[in-house]
């Protein structure tokens, strides 16, 4: 179970998150972290191989182990899950090297990441072709960046994005609709590219 | 060249502004631009492709897949998609209102219109239960129907099965009980599955089983599944695949089905395709399950085989009576409480011990009810004064005397019929509530008890209404009147002096009688009297009236008046009674007014308004058993609809009772010489006691069900009973029981008048003695009577019941019940007793708490073995005078008593050959 202690803490720094001093959100990080890893590592002892990890359902869980709900509204629930969408990329990342690198045993297979993402590039994805995909749009937007993250890891609503990206929705689901033309046909040029085995083009050359 | 962040931004923009125009724009708009900036003409353009290409497949994928996040109807936000099920996908959700997680299951939209599928969620949200994963509520996005339910945090049993291949035996009964268990709760409250199958059983991480998607599951009704492809075959019972409805017993050939799968690993017909399959079902008879795994439990073998019986009829009776049977489901009634389903009569039969009785409880409880009996036997000469009566002349004796008292008051009259019976003497009554000495059988004017009789030239029918319909039809003195010509009435002293007389001439003449001889025939002495003028009126024409006043040496301190009326000489009318004051000039001074002030006046005023509070309370009872019947015949309806009611019971119950109303006629009458007043009597009685049976059924079909399922445990032996099996012990148990209690009732009754004379207190002697008399007027009132004793327990007892069930469905605490059934029948009871000051305690507490003690733990058939001894105790004229004309009824009242306890005793002790557990078991099986 959750350290009681790690469990007041979060809340509290959620609460004055929500007090109007977004700066301590990144406080959350450790905290965040410690409890994303235990918990994906537990489903990976509980669950089959068979199965794919659903990283937002994960960032949920962790969310109601750490933060007394009773304390918390709903803008402190939306930073909660933009600092787990950070995390749980980053632990997806290393954990897709990782396995790259040592090829130990077990590990998830698969990702299953937002639904509407999925059908676009086709179920499961290789993490690290996510990850290349989402570090180039960084370079070319990274407020459209930061907007792929919460939605494939944190599992936000379009309102929520808007919140923590400081956006109207509007502008966010702008951001999105683009962003979802650009993945798909970033990874239609990748899977293109590894067809014909030669190095991914360029689009903005 | 360009900065890339400066081109993607450029395309952003162009791409949102052109991504919601028609193509015909879009295209229009970028071959402006072409020359200007080709490359981000290129980009967008493809961006765009690959846009309209994701639209439209989201359009197609979003109609069923809702992001993580997502949240809907303001309430639930989607944590993860857990499957797609049959009719749509299910989701993890989280309710944002109660903050608790819940499953969210989208239904496909066709449902949503029918209002069928709220209506089926309103029931089945009704059903908790350990084994049932609860419906919370439905709700609509999109146009789209959703239920949400109870999150179940495991695995369900398809994948499970898929996983382990088998459950291990023990395992295996416990989900059989659990499965059942849900079931039946379901299934009280009306609900149908319609849909088992393992999918659809999730097993928590306690291991505990929830059969999920209660009656929403539609499709399996009335839909044939080779055509229409509605559901999997391989869990519909064949009368299903045959077009039929879904029933409780579908379910259970489902519940089969899941069983023999989870225990053996296999689904039990070979069969390939849906046609294939359907034909299996229909005419394939399982292997048992014995065949595949070595160690199963019999009993779920033979659970199991008797859910998959091809005919409905075949199967278990209900899902509960398997859940019961199954080791380890512990008493059978607590589980029915538990899933809050009414248990069906059979499993009330079955349910409860032997009932067996020890030898040494045995001879205890035997000797209680001698020692009871025989206590009340010896004190009831001194509580009910029969004896000091003088009733020493038989009946017929005293029938004969007026007969010959009429002729020597000049009346030669033609006897067609006869009639003769016992009442109180009012005037008597009154001197011993006013703590006078107790009336003189010696004294004229002055017996508590007085012989009436008539005779009439014409057939005397009884004609009161009232009389008629609930009083049994007997003629009694002033019922019918006293109005046909050359009839008469005579109330008669039992030392056989004339205390009243009523007489209509005919137009015979007689020679002149003197009134003193009409003085003479009611033992008073003219020497002793005055006479005087007085304002009585008779009835009847008369000619001359007079009134005398005096006392009787036998008690010199009791001052009398008799009033004779004649009428040509002879005499139409007498009548004798106290005369209102002592001082007979007094009285001539005296007014009315001050009649009612005397202790007399009073007391006289308080037992009027007494009795016309009784009558009034009467009127109402009248009125509150009409509402009653309109309130019954609904429930009964209802009930039989359902298949809730005890049809077997209320058919046997209404036989019985009306039989017996029946049976009752043909003994005590009144029977007629005149063959049309005997035929239409008999229409009469046989009329009555087939809406007697028709009330009967009706109240017991509507009543019954919901006793049986507040109070299961009361109705154990009275079913057994009812359903045929007066062997068996705990029959016997209730009997004797009852014997004893019984017997201890009429003991506190004969205390109850016995009491307030031992502590000098006023009192009202209130008698039943003129009816004890009645009753053991002839063989035939005999008999009748014990059989009328005998019903009329039956209706008491249930009766009793209903209040103490109505007070449990208000407290729901049985204690609570008991409690107020003791306040009430406390306070009712004690009306009825000899003196507040003593009766409150004896015939009210006592009585009313040992009631409901005896209903509750002893059960409805004791109490009605109760009340019948107890009345036989009360109502048969008890006395310890071998020689009195009465003392063989008084007798048969206690050898009945007597017997009654043996009887049960005996059946308790020693029941039928079989062993009483294994008796049990086999009907159980058996019978459903």
């Amino acid at each position: 179970m959750t350290d009681p202690a790690s469990r007041s803490r979060a809340t509290q720094i959620l609460s004055e998150v929500e007090a109007g001093d977004p700066q301590r959100a990144d406080e959350l990080m450790p905290l965040v972290y410690d409890e994303l890893r235990s918990l994906a590592a537990r489903y990976l002892r509980r669950e089959s191989p068979g199965h794919t990890l659903q990283p937002t359902a994960l960032v949920h869980e962790a969310y109601l182990r750490l933060i007394d709900q009773n304390r918390v509204e709903w803008q402190g629930r939306t930073h909660f899950f933009a600092v787990g969408a950070r995390i749980m990329h980053r632990l997806l990342i290393d954990h897709g090297r990782n396995r790259k690198r040592a090829k130990r045993g077990g590990g998830w297979m698969r990702v299953t990441l937002s639904p509407d993402v999925a059908s676009l590039i086709g179920g499961e994805v290789d993490l690290l072709v996510v990850h290349e995909m989402i570090t180039r749009l960084e370079t070319l937007d990274p407020r459209q960046a930061k907007l792929v993250k919460l939605r494939f890891y944190g599992g936000l609503s379009m309102a929520e994005i808007a919140e923590v990206l400081g956006v109207s929705k509007r502008t966010a689901e702008g951001d999105w609709t683009h962003a979802k033309a650009w993945m798909a046909r970033h990874l239609a040029t990748v899977a293109a590219g590894r067809q014909e085995a030669k190095a991914p083009p360029s689009s903005d050359s | 060249m360009t900065d890339p962040v400066a081109r993607h931004e450029r395309a952003k923009r162009l791409f949102l502004d052109l991504c919601d125009l028609p193509l015909a724009q879009r295209a229009e708009r970028l071959a402006a631009l072409r020359d200007e900036d080709p490359d981000l003409v290129d980009e967008v353009g493809m961006l765009l492709g690959f846009h309209d290409a994701e639209a439209k497949e989201s359009d197609v994928k979003s109609s069923i897949e809702l992001a993580p996040g997502t949240v809907l109807d303001d309430r639930y936000r989607v944590v993860a998609r857990l499957g797609r099920g049959g009719m749509g996908d299910v989701y993890r959700v989280d309710d944002l209102v109660l903050g608790e997680p819940a499953a969210l299951k989208f239904l496909r939209p066709d449902l949503a219109d029918s209002g069928h599928l709220r209506r089926e969620v309103r029931v089945a949200r009704q059903v908790t239960h350990p084994n049932v994963c609860r419906v919370f509520d439905v709700g609509e996005v999109d146009g789209r129907p959703y239920l949400t339910m109870e999150w179940v945090d495991g695995e369900d049993l398809a994948s499970l099965l898929q996983r382990i291949g088998r459950l291990p035996t023990d395992r295996g009964v416990a989900l059989a009980r659990q499965l059942a268990a849900g079931l039946a709760a379901a299934h009280a409250r009306g609900v149908l599955h319609r849909d088992l199958k393992p999918a659809n059983i999730l097993i928590d991480p306690d291991g505990r089983a929830k059969i999920a998607d209660f009656g929403i599951a539609e499709g399996a009704a009335g839909a044939d599944p080779l055509t229409l492809g509605a559901g999997t075959p391989a869990y519909m019972a064949p009368e299903l695949l045959e077009g039929g409805a879904p029933s409780p017993a579908t379910d259970l050939y489902a519940l089969g089905l899941v069983l023999y799968e989870s225990c053996t690993g296999q689904y039990p017909f070979e069969a390939l395709g849906r046609r294939e399959l359907a034909r299996a079902h229909r005419v394939q008879k399982p292997a048992p399950p014995s065949a595949h795994v070595d160690e199963l439990d019999p009993r779920l073998e033979r659970w199991i085989l008797r859910c998959l019986e091809k005919d409905p009829e075949d199967r278990p009776a209900s899902a509960l009576l398997v859940a019961a049977s199954l080791p380890g489901g512990g008493d059978a009634l607590d589980l029915a409480a538990a899933v809050g389903a009414t248990p069906s009569p059979e499993l009330v039969a079955a349910a409860g011990g032997g009932g067996r009785l020890d030898r040494r409880p045995a001879i205890g409880l035997g000797l209680t009810t001698l020692v009871l009996t025989l206590a009340t036997l010896l004190l009831a000469p001194g509580a009910r004064r029969l004896d000091d009566a003088g009733l020493d002349q038989p009946p017929e004796v005293m029938a004969a005397r007026a007969g010959d008292l009429l002729a020597e008051l000049g009346w030669d009259l033609e006897a067609g019929d006869r009639a003769w019976g016992y009442l109180e003497n009012p005037a008597a009554l009154t001197w011993m509530q006013d703590g006078a000495e107790p009336p003189a059988s010696n004294a004229p004017g002055a017996s508590s008890i007085l012989f009436w009789y008539r005779q009439s030239p014409v057939a005397l029918i009884a004609s009161d209404l009232e009389n008629l319909v609930f009083g049994r039809g007997q003629v009694g003195p002033w019922d019918p009147p006293v109005t046909a010509a050359g009839s008469a009435l005579l109330l008669m002293h039992p030392a056989g002096w004339l205390d009243h007389l009523e007489v209509r001439p005919d137009d015979s003449t007689g020679p002149a009688i003197a009134p003193e001889v009409v003085l003479a025939a009611a033992g008073l002495d003219p020497e002793r009297l005055v006479k005087r003028p007085t304002d009585f009126v008779p009835d009847t024409f008369s000619d001359a009236r007079a009134a005398w006043r005096g006392t009787t040496p036998q008690r010199p301190e009791l001052q009398l008046e008799a009033t004779v009326a004649s009428a040509e000489g002879r005499p139409v009318a007498f009548r004798l009674r106290p005369a209102p004051s002592v001082d007979p000039e007094a009285q001539d001074a005296a007014s009315a007014d001050d009649l009612g002030e005397t202790d007399d006046g009073v007391e006289h005023d308080a037992t009027d308004v007494l009795w016309s509070v009784i009558e009034e309370t009467e009127e109402w009872f009248d009125l509150l058993a009409i509402v009653a019947l309109f309130v019954a015949l609904p429930l009964a309806r209802e009930n039989l609809r359902l298949g809730r009611g005890d049809r077997r019971g209320a058919r046997r119950l209404a036989a019985l009772l009306a039989g017996a109303s029946f049976v009752e006629w043909l003994m005590s009458g009144p029977h007629f010489r005149d063959v049309s007043a005997e035929w239409a009597t008999f229409h009469e009685r046989l009329g009555q006691a087939l809406v007697e049976a028709a009330f009967v059924w009706i109240f017991y079909l509507a009543v019954e069900p919901a006793v049986r399922r507040r109070l299961p445990h009361v109705l154990i032996a009275w079913t057994r009973l009812i359903r045929g099996r007066p062997r068996d012990p705990l029959v016997g148990r209730g009997l004797a029981v009852g014997a004893t209690f019984g017997a201890g009732w009429a003991l506190v009754e004969q205390v109850d008048l016995l009491l307030p004379r031992w502590l000098g207190l006023d009192h009202w002697p209130l008698s039943v003695a003129s009816l004890q008399l009645d009753f053991a007027l002839d063989t035939g009132r005999l008999a009748g009577t014990v059989v009328l004793l005998g019903s009329n327990a039956v209706y008491d007892a249930v009766f009793s019941l209903l209040i103490l069930a109505l007070l449990l469905a208000v407290t729901r605490r049985p204690w609570l019940a008991a409690i107020g059934y003791t306040a009430l029948f406390t306070a009712l009871y004690s009306l009825q007793g000899a003196a507040p000051e003593v009766s409150w305690a004896t015939v009210g507490l006592i009585v009313a708490a040992t009631e409901s003690f005896l209903l509750l733990r002893f059960g409805l058939l004791a109490f009605a073995a109760a009340a019948f001894s107890f009345s036989l105790l009360r109502y048969l004229p008890l006395t310890t005078d071998l020689d009195a004309w009465y003392a063989g009824a008084g007798f048969l009242g206690v050898a009945l008593t007597l017997a009654l306890g043996a009887a049960g005793l005996a059946t308790a002790s020693f029941p039928g050959s079989r062993p009483a557990t294994t008796g049990t078991r086999a009907r159980t099986t058996s019978t459903l």
